[in-house]
């Protein structure tokens, strides 16, 4: 009954709880295996990942860094065809003739320029278009561009030749362009990317440098210009993939689309994509540190890296969709987290076993250790382990063995000393009482006085001896119970009847209710001396006056006797060993009360013998409830 | 206490599965931390520094335009070039602004016959495009076309639908390049309009011309003359420009070029290689 309400209902925590020392060693094993495999494991995610990552970044650092070479030679190689340093000693390509005429001033006329503007747009199929500007009057005086069929055409100035030359103001002026401005200045210009119906085109303008010499620097003849079409730079890029659905994409400096590697209906500016923002302002974005990882404008979730391409402010951006670019890796990583798993299922699984084979033997000698607590030497453990637990099982045999030899001893002179001691004392009560009785002699008062403790001590030796006997001889299993059908009523009344005048001396009541007796099979000598001994210590436990109540119930096939009294009660420690020999409840108020401390003891063993149970229920200052059972006669 | 330690036990060894289970979507931190992408607001595209007009749909209703007196010249096959022209410029103004504004054209089935001769619409003044004959035609076209009580009306073709620009488009059988946008505003001068829009006052046209809000005029002779072939498509489209408040990117005295667009000297150049500049488009609402 006590162990249900101590251990915990659930059967998970049950089984847990019966072993603290199979929790730790199921904790130690488990903390050397998981912890250790969980760490791996984590380390290895994070190793498969943090390489993963460095290799995407790298790819497309690769690829990234060749596109954009790739775009810098087709840009430098454009821009060195505009690089023109003539060998011509003219200050200009035309020379004034009268007011509004004009001639040029090369030997063949016209037609040299056009061949410097045919050479330029043989040179490279991109430029669509080439002009040349004279550098003082801003007018386009020579202009070649290519058919929309790729043939070429030669669009010249529509300029009467009235009398010399042409007239200058049939010539356009576009001295207000940009494009002249600042490469009249001596620098190269290079416009905005437009987007235009055959594709992403640019301008390009620089200054013509002739042989004259003008404060050590070479003079400016004319400025040359050109529309280049960058749809070769799509081509570079379209050429470009990564993985199944990886793609790169050029982006012009305000972040417009200008090529992808994929097809793009419709008009994009990415401006907003974190990467094509960083590139834009010359912050490359390449290696693992520089990858970044955000929803792309194309598709969701992307692992991005980009370079910028410096003087045209353009970037190179490669974007890798992240499910496509970790599909290897996440295979891995399930690969990993399954057999992780099964591992781990296998260490908790083992660990369990291996930690019930410890415990096994440990818990035999846990109860061997038990019953000898209990006085049962016989205990011989059977432990085979092969180790240090098999050597501590056999030398637990040896020390039961020994305790057994050495309690028939002990047993044997208790006995031998008791017996012998119980003739003696004897016989000093009995000249005692015929003395106290005036046989040898009217006593005087002095006499009397000094007679009664002598007595009193010799009563508690003859009981005290009478109890070693008893004792001994149950030890010795020398004790006599003869069992048959009685009824407990008549053995509790005349108890009560022959103690009736010690519980009135402390007005105490006894009450006695028979309604539930029944018949038992019990030693009816046996049982009266059980109810002696729990009756006289409820009379002589209850400090002033008090009750004690008697009652039957009936469980099972047996009849339970209560005796209850209200009485000083003891603590759960005292309970616990309250069956034990020579135990006394340590008590302030029970020290005048004397006592061997044998009663409860044997009792027990009264009541064991004639297969009952003895318990009790107490409360310290509310009383105790003494509780035996015996088996009911059929 | 063995309880909570059992617990704690159990939660470990549940976390621990879970960790495994999931470790690959809470390892996601060690790839960079995911960024955050701007949000760029794009308006809708309206007209030149105008918000207030907006362009998201334009519709030009097309006339071939002749003179009473000008009947003879009138090209056999007349339709063809001006579609064309027309289809090359509806592809380049999707180009230009990225899809965001739609033109659409719907082409008078025939010839428009004016009431007067050359020399009414024409005057003597046929400088800067002719911007006499513009109104005068545009006039007479909306009351003959676009008033019930016209001779020439029609419930279908004059129709506009709901949110669209509607816009005039003149091709015109004599001297004509020019266009603008229309102001009825009774308050305001054609001078007033163009300083508080920062415009050129010569795209302010104070006419009455309900069915429009813009109008342009192009001689047939760009369509169809050999000499002006290769940037037919792309005057066209400049002169349509106007109407949509766009003003010119060259000096209109001297001629020279002050943009290389198409408003400047991108004019003179096929309709493939021109482009609408930023500043431009910017100013019509395209942020980028």
């Amino acid at each position: 009954m006590n162990e249900e309400t101590i251990q915990p209902k659930n059967h998970f925590f049950r089984v847990f709880a019966r072993s603290p020392l199979r929790n730790r060693l199921l904790a130690m094993v488990l903390s050397v295996s998981v912890l250790p495999l969980i760490i791996f494991g984590v380390l290895a995610l994070y190793s498969i990942n943090a390489s993963h990552s460095y290799d995407i970044a790298s790819i497309e650092e690769s690829v990234l860094l060749q596109k954009k070479d790739e775009i810098l030679r087709v840009v430098d190689d454009i821009k060195g065809v505009f690089t023109i340093d003539l060998n011509l000693r003219t200050r200009s390509f035309i020379m004034p003739e009268s007011a509004d005429c004009v001639s040029y001033s090369l030997q063949n006329g016209k037609e040299d320029l056009d061949g410097i503007l045919f050479g330029i747009l043989q040179y490279h199929a991109s430029i669509e278009e080439v002009s040349l500007i004279d550098r003082d009057t801003g007018r386009e005086i020579a202009l070649m561009s290519r058919t929309q069929t790729g043939d070429l055409s030669i669009l010249l100035p529509d300029c009467p030749d009235e009398k010399r030359g042409y007239r200058l103001s049939n010539f356009k002026d576009l001295s207000g362009l940009e494009k002249f401005k600042k490469a009249r200045t001596g620098t190269v210009y290079l416009s905005d990317v437009y987007f235009t119906e055959s594709g992403p085109m640019m301008t390009i303008a620089a200054p013509v440098f002739g042989k004259a010499y003008d404060g050590g620097r070479a003079v400016i003849v004319a400025v040359i210009s050109g529309e280049i079409n960058l749809s070769l730079l799509g081509r570079i890029i379209s050429e470009t993939h990564l993985g199944n659905t990886g793609f790169v994409y050029l982006v012009g400096h305000d972040g417009r689309l200008l090529a992808s590697s994929e097809k793009r209906d419709g008009y994009y500016n990415l401006l907003a994509s974190p990467v094509v923002y960083d590139v834009l302002r010359g912050n490359d974005r390449i290696g693992s540190g520089g990858m970044g990882y955000y929803d792309g404008t194309f598709k969701k979730e992307v692992l991005a890296s980009g370079v910028s391409i410096p003087n045209l402010g353009w970037g190179v951006v490669a974007e890798w969709p992240r499910d496509d670019a970790n599909s290897i890796v996440n295979i891995i990583q399930n690969q990993n987290i399954l057999f992780s798993l099964v591992l781990v299922f296998v260490v908790i699984v083992m660990s369990l076993f291996l930690a019930d084979r410890i415990i096994a033997p440990i818990r035999k000698l846990q109860e061997g250790t038990k019953r000898v607590a209990k006085g049962d030497f016989g205990v011989n453990l059977n432990l085979k382990t092969g180790d240090e637990i098999e050597d501590l099982g056999a030398a637990f045999n040896e020390m039961t063995k020994g305790l057994k030899e050495y309690q028939q001893l002990k047993d044997e002179f208790v006995f031998i000393a008791a017996h012998e001691l119980r003739a003696p004392v004897t016989a000093i009560k009995g000249y005692l009482s015929m003395i106290e009785e005036g046989d040898a002699g009217e006593l005087s008062p002095k006499m009397k006085e000094y007679l009664t403790p002598v007595s009193q001590s010799n009563k508690r030796l003859v009981n005290l001896v009478n109890d070693l006997l008893e004792v001994a001889r149950q030890e010795a299993g020398r004790m006599t119970i003869d069992v048959a059908k009685i009824e407990p009523a008549s053995a509790i009344e005349s108890t009560i009847e022959e103690l009736k005048p010690l519980a009135m001396e402390k007005n105490i009541a006894i009450t006695y209710d028979k309604s539930s007796a029944r018949a038992v099979l019990a030693d009816e000598a046996r049982m009266k001396e059980v109810m002696v001994n729990l009756l006289s210590n409820a009379i002589k436990y209850t400090v002033g006056s008090g009750t004690v109540l008697i009652w039957h119930e009936t469980s099972g096939e047996t009849l339970i006797t209560h005796i209850k009294d209200t009485g000083i009660g003891m603590s759960k420690e005292s309970q616990e060993k309250l069956f034990e020999k020579f135990y006394r409840v340590p008590d302030e108020r029970t020290k005048k009360i004397t006592g061997t401390g044998l009663g409860l003891f044997i009792i027990k063993q009264i009541i064991e013998k004639m297969n009952g149970l003895v318990w009790v229920v107490s409360e310290v200052d509310k009383g105790s409830t003494f509780s035996f059972s015996l088996p009911l006669a059929k | 206490m063995k309880k909570k330690l059992f617990i704690l036990f159990g939660v470990v060894l549940i976390f621990s599965g879970l960790f495994f289970l999931f470790g690959s979507r809470v390892l996601g931190v060690f790839f960079p931390k995911k960024e955050y992408v701007l949000t760029r607001s794009e308006s809708s595209v309206h007209r030149f520094r105008d918000s207030s007009t907006r362009l998201d749909a334009i519709r030009v209703k097309v006339f071939y335009a002749v003179p009473r007196n000008r009947t003879g010249d009138i090209p056999n096959d007349w339709k063809t070039p001006i579609e064309e022209a027309l289809r090359r410029a509806v592809s380049f103004h999707s180009l230009q602004f990225r899809g965001k504004s739609s033109l659409a054209f719907d082409v008078y089935p025939k010839p428009v016959i004016l009431d007067e001769e050359s020399h009414f619409y024409n005057t003597d003044i046929t400088a800067r495009g002719n911007p006499h004959a513009l109104i005068s035609v545009a006039e007479e076209l909306d009351r003959r076309v676009f008033q019930p009580d016209g001779d020439l009306y029609d419930a279908g073709f004059s129709a506009f639908k709901k949110g669209e620009y509607p816009v005039f488009g003149i091709i015109y059988e004599g001297v004509g390049a020019s266009g603008g946008i229309i102001q009825d505003s009774p308050k305001q001068s054609a001078g007033e309009v163009a300083r508080e829009l920062k415009l050129p006052e010569f795209l302010i046209f104070k006419v009455h011309v309900p069915s429009a809000n813009g109008f342009f005029i192009l001689s047939r002779d760009f369509l169809t003359d050999a000499e002006y072939h290769v940037n037919s498509a792309t005057l066209l489209y400049h002169e349509f420009s106007h109407t949509m408040a766009i003003p010119d990117g060259y000096d209109l005295d001297t001629g020279a070029s002050y943009t290389a667009d198409i408003m400047g000297d991108g004019r003179r150049k096929p309709l493939l290689r021109t482009y609408l500049s930023r500043d431009i488009l910017s100013g019509m609402g395209l942020v980028e």
